[in-house]
């Protein structure tokens, strides 16, 4: 059973990788059939672990902290100076007051938040104040799904290229290879992004023409903004990955398995790997909600339609519904997998005990 | 999983043999296989008649009632049109046409307005063009229920700001008559010679009040909207990209051959120089000031005046700029020939306030440079050590900053004044901007002495720069106002007489620029392009309008 599952998942979720990323029409089905997936595996495996208290106190949690959250944002969102409706055409007050009229700006500040938060438990973010005619809901909507295509593929890659660096650098502790590996890993994390961005759409879409150097339509479109936002990941991994395993390297039971006469292979793969992937497993919870609620400066510099400029234009333009809404999704996904990473440390390290 | 075997090979083989046997996830990848690939809508389009540009942002309302900004004017205006177009066939003005209207005339020295309408219009849908579409799009504009931002361009027209401001609920007592199904009659409040130019603007076009009701705030959606204008709103994928086409019942004139317009949404600069370097776009008009010198040398640069002024407002009601001598001081020691220098082209220096290309322009009014006379004048008030530290203020922008440190250094080299730069975000730089005016003992007021603004014009009449400094004009920051220049202005939007009303601007002007000085006119902005070989012919305009119906391609 539980390899069946295991199978079913690396399909469906690897069709999925694919099939996006060669620009095929996802089967809603598919996407459908490994959300639930996902789900049956975690609601099995907190029932295993006997979590279910556990898990329902965090998603508590999570629902009172959305609360304070969109409380805390509304509030100093109307302390900024400047609303959403000024621009550098000063309007006559008549205007002025008929748009203020319509979007209940000069209701009490105590009543906005309660129509606010009304809507919000229905469901309804608001229309936004800046594009006339679209909701909060209509514009995430759009922008989400490259936001979190982009995002996806860039956590792979950081995942792929971060643990066997990692791994590489600290089997080889103290060789050359460390050295290599582990300058590549800092130049990743000390390099910015919108310098790497430019050399890269330089180097390989102008120079060497491999790549398209902006738009977001295709695989040749979607390598060098991958490539770009997993840098940095990766090389924290990597950085993470050596010193655990360094550590875990040196612990009682790996000399065990070492006299024990089992393969280096077998040993680095099977006892030392899973459990030295306890410091990436942190580090991913707020990386996995960075990266899929998108990136402002790459997709800036690649013209990519994704959700991170309007987690930062919303703000300049004072549009408080859209504003709100990016803030709440981000935040959801932050805690939702910070929650995932909490459950599954007792996977990983079963002397955690979570209560 | 548990393995206890150290073999990896035969849990691989375990694991095969057990994925061979899961007949459905067969089936599911065989199913998968049969996917059909995304269809990329601009590879449909043939590429010898597709326009391809970009603008910087999503158009934030396609709504012609309620849209403000250039971007969404930009679509708007090549999908709709209005009862009179620009008129950009004389060199040196423009004027206006007949478009939905076949004639227009007036009455009254300007205060009665008659348009008779064309009947040879229809929409995309079928349905023919009547007058009642123009009379439901005014209305729906002055609405207070629409609370259109732009509402006030018809205040002009009787009792259209009592219906805006709710204090009449009757449209019928408002100044528009449908005398016929092709005819309306306009009565204005007082008589204005430009009337017909504040009908070329987005917000006053015709509607389709139907369209609206049936599909409710989503009916700009191309599936919903229907349109009159040379292209039709073919697609409209959020945040990524536009595509018009040809409206083949369009009927006017259609002279180009871009049957087909991409515009793709790219907000930056330096994104869309790649992509036209590249060859996916044929048109820049949003080049990366710092590449200008660059760019300037390549054969696809093409540079155009625009009627857009940039200037420095002075707020009048702080000490030491209350006094007339000082601010006439800080604008005769500006060598506007070195802002014409650092910009490279981008800016043309300029005295006046009305620009070159629009009627009642005077080359010679305004203080030209003269550092000798503004040392002269600076001393007469006690010299620069009198003077408490300045600050120029703006919003954050390169160009901003460039003319800022410009002007700062030119002040301390030609008075030995020192001044501070400093930038404010936008949205707090137009609040303390409008607190200059609004609280007059308010201590957020101090928060600036001398503003940068720019003014596109809405209508190329000198109306629409002078009416900006007019005492009671929203749009005037510097708390300064003159009786004198308040009745010019009046008067001279009555005058139908050129020479007469030339004297009238002139005379304001000199109360502007020479006696109150609350602004220095700086420059005007340059509009600069980048366009590929294979437009063969793109027609500029001073209003820069994108009009695409006159694109030429190879």
């Amino acid at each position: 059973m539980k390899l069946f599952t295991a199978l079913a998942f690396l399909i469906s979720s690897l069709s999925l990788v694919f099939l996006s990323f060669f620009n095929y029409k996802i089967p809603s089905l598919l996407v459908w059939f490994t959300l639930a997936l996902v789900g049956a595996v975690f609601v099995f495996y907190i029932s295993h672990k006997n979590l279910i208290s556990y898990a329902l106190k965090r998603f508590i949690g999570v629902v009172a902290l959305l609360f304070v959250i969109s409380s805390l944002v509304f509030v100093m969102l109307r302390a900024l100076p400047g609303g959403p409706f000024d621009e550098d055409r000063a309007l006559p007050p008549e205007v002025e007051k008929n748009i203020r009229d319509k979007y209940s700006l000069d209701a009490p500040l105590y009543q906005q938040y309660w129509m606010y938060i009304k809507k919000l438990v229905q469901g309804d973010m608001g229309a936004s104040f800046k594009y006339l005619e679209q909701d909060v809901s209509d514009i995430l909507g759009d922008t989400m799904p490259v936001s979190v295509q982009l995002g996806l593929y860039a956590l792979i890659l950081s995942y792929l290229l971060g643990i066997p660096l990692g791994l590489l650098s600290a089997v080889k502790h103290n060789t050359l290879w460390d050295r290599l590996a582990m300058i590549t890993a800092i130049s990743g994390i000390a390099l910015p992004s919108f310098l790497v961005a430019p050399l890269a759409i330089l180097f390989f879409g102008f120079y060497l023409g491999w790549f398209e150097v902006a738009l977001w339509e295709g695989p040749a479109y979607y390598v060098l903004p991958v490539l770009v936002l997993g840098t940095r990941p990766a090389s924290v991994i990597a950085r993470l990955t050596r010193s655990s395993v360094l550590e875990v390297l040196s612990s009682d039971y790996v000399r065990t398995a070492k006299a024990k006469g089992l393969h280096p292979f077998v040993i680095l793969y099977k006892h030392v790997l899973k459990n030295s992937f306890l410091p990436v497993l942190t580090f991913s919870g707020p990386l996995i909600a960075g990266l899929l609620t998108g990136s402002f400066i790459i997709e800036q510099i690649f013209a990519i339609p994704g959700m991170g400029k309007h987690l930062i234009l919303s703000v300049t333009n004072r549009d408080y519904p859209l504003v709100l809404g990016a803030t709440l999704v981000y935040c959801l996904i932050l805690v939702l997998a910070n929650l995932i990473v909490d459950l599954l440390y007792s996977y990983f390290d079963p002397r955690i005990r979570l209560s | 999983m548990s393995y206890t075997s150290g073999s990896m090979f035969r849990v691989l083989l375990t694991n095969m043999y057990y994925a061979v046997k899961m007949k459905f996830l067969l089936a599911f990848l065989i199913a998968l296989v049969g996917c059909e690939k995304k269809i990329n809508p601009l590879d449909e389009l043939p590429k010898d008649k597709t326009f391809r540009i970009a603008v910087l942002t999503e158009p934030p309302s396609l709504d012609w009632n309620k849209a403000t900004d250039t971007t969404s004017s930009l679509v708007i205006d090549n999908i709709m049109e209005g009862l009179v177009s620009y008129d950009f066939s004389q060199k040196g003005k423009v004027l206006y046409k007949p478009a939905l209207a076949q004639s227009v005339k007036y009455k009254n020295k300007g205060q009665t307005w008659v348009f008779t309408l064309r009947e040879d219009v229809y929409w995309t849908d079928g349905v023919p063009f009547t007058a009642q579409h123009v009379v439901d799009g005014w209305e729906r504009l002055l609405n207070p229920k629409t609370a259109s931002a732009y509402a006030y361009f018809l205040y002009a027209i009787k009792n259209a700001r009592e219906y805006n401001s709710g204090d009449i609920k009757d449209f019928s007592k408002v100044g528009v008559k449908m005398t016929s199904n092709q005819s309306i009659e306009v009565e204005l409040t007082s008589p204005r010679i430009f009337f017909p130019f504040l009908l070329t603007h987005t917000s006053a076009y015709p509607i389709r009040k139907d369209i609206i009701e049936k599909h409710g705030v989503k009916w700009t959606e191309p599936e919903n909207i229907v349109t009159l204008g040379a292209y039709t709103l073919n697609q409209w994928e959020h945040d990524k990209l536009l595509v018009l086409k040809k409206n083949l019942s369009y009927y006017g004139d259609f002279p180009g051959n871009a049957e087909n317009v991409s515009v793709r949404i790219i907000p930056e600069v330096s994104t869309t120089l790649n992509l036209f370097n590249i060859g996916k776009l044929d048109f820049l008009d949003n080049i990366p000031s710092k590449q200008l010198s660059a760019l300037k040398k390549r054969p696809e640069y093409f540079e155009f005046p625009s009627a857009t002024i940039q200037y420095y407002g002075i707020n009048t009601t702080r000490p030491p700029l209350d006094n007339p001598k000082l601010r006439k001081a800080l604008v005769m020691a500006i060598d506007k020939t070195q802002i014409e220098k650092v910009f490279k082209g981008k800016m043309k220096a300029s005295n006046s306030w009305i620009p070159e290309g629009i009627f009642g322009h005077n080359p010679n009014i305004g203080l030209s440079f003269n550092p000798e006379k503004a040392r002269k004048l600076l001393d007469e008030i006690g010299g620069v050590d009198s003077l408490p530290t300045m600050t120029i203020t703006f919003n954050p922008d390169e160009d901003n900053k460039r003319m800022a440190e410009n002007i700062q250094a030119q002040w301390r080299d030609n008075l030995s004044l020192n001044v501070e730069v400093r930038n404010e975000e936008w949205k707090i730089y137009l609040s303390n901007l409008q607190n200059i005016r609004n609280i007059t003992d308010n201590p957020e007021q101090g928060k600036i002495f001398i503003y940068r603004m720019g003014w596109v014009p809405d209508y190329p009449d000198p109306d629409t720069y002078m009416n900006l400094m007019t005492s009671y004009s929203d749009n005037n920051y510097s708390g300064w106002g003159n009786e004198r220049f308040d009745k010019l202005i009046e008067s001279a939007v009555s005058v139908d007489n050129g020479s007469t009303r030339q004297e009238l601007y002139d005379q304001a002007q000199r109360i502007l620029l020479e006696e109150g000085a609350p602004v220095i006119p700086l420059a005007l902005s340059t509009q600069i392009f980048l366009k590929s070989p294979r437009v063969k012919k793109y027609l500029y305009n001073t209003m820069s309008k994108r009009i695409f119906k006159e694109v030429v391609l190879q």
